[in-house]
């Protein structure tokens, strides 16, 4: 049986695909300059990082008994989100060489700022509510 | 999507939420932080429950409250608070959930 996310996942697959191909033809065409199938693949990745990373905190685990474990899950939904439309949009604005340093700097921070939040989060927890 | 926006709606709903960033809650605790009475507060709840923005946890008699919110339903709760969304209905049917 497909569920509904597995539904939503290949549609998002087949739209990917599709539109990576249309992209690849309009450049063929000239249609459009001959950078824009790398920009459109760039640009749908960020994309699919953003829209996976927006339910993470919905998703993974749910019913966290501790506060700060939830409000970590829910900052890195919101950190991978951020990191997945700089990577887009460096894909889409920056130039094409730059582009992918942009896109990876913006992911890895997003990736370090995660771990130092759940790192830091972990000391807490461990230091007990007051400090010690 | 809809579901989430009518919970967004209101006023009292978005503060509970606010409310379960904190950590879960007890219905009973999450009642009495609210003038209003339990039965509307179970209306509240049910809507929030529908919305998929809360998940609830029976312990003993009691039921918990998680929030359980993405991202962009996460966003959308600090907009509809920071621009008031349904305040001024809320002020005039102040004890009807919507």
């Amino acid at each position: 049986m497909i569920t509904r996310n597995v539904g939503f996942s290949l549609l998002f697959a087949f739209g990917l695909i599709a539109a990576s191909l249309a992209a690849v033809w309009a450049s063929n065409a000239e249609l459009t300059g001959p950078d824009f199938p790398d920009r459109v693949a760039g640009a749908l990745t960020g994309l699919i990082l953003a829209v996976f990373s927006n339910a993470v905190a919905k998703r993974i685990g749910g019913g966290e008994t501790s506060a700060g474990k939830a409000a970590a899950k829910r900052f890195m939904g919101l950190a991978m989100v951020l990191g997945g439309l700089a990577y887009a949009a460096a894909f889409l604005f920056a130039p094409l060489e730059l582009a992918r340093w942009i896109g990876m700097g913006a992911v890895i921070t997003a990736l370090l700022v995660t771990a130092v939040r759940f790192l830091a989060g972990r000391k807490g927890a461990q230091a007990g509510p007051d400090g010690h | 999507m809809n579901d989430v926006f009518k919970a967004l709606a209101d006023p009292t709903r978005r503060r509970v939420l606010q409310i379960l960033k904190t950590g879960p809650q007890t219905a009973g605790e999450l009642s009495a932080a609210f003038p209003v009475s339990k039965p509307t507060m179970s209306a509240h709840f049910t809507v929030l429950k529908q919305a998929g923005l809360v998940t609830t946890e029976k312990s003993g008699k009691s039921v918990i409250y998680h929030l359980n919110v993405s991202v962009l339903e996460e966003a959308l709760l600090g907009f509809s608070e920071a621009f008031g969304f349904g305040r001024a209905v809320a002020d005039t049917h102040k004890e009807t959930p919507q």
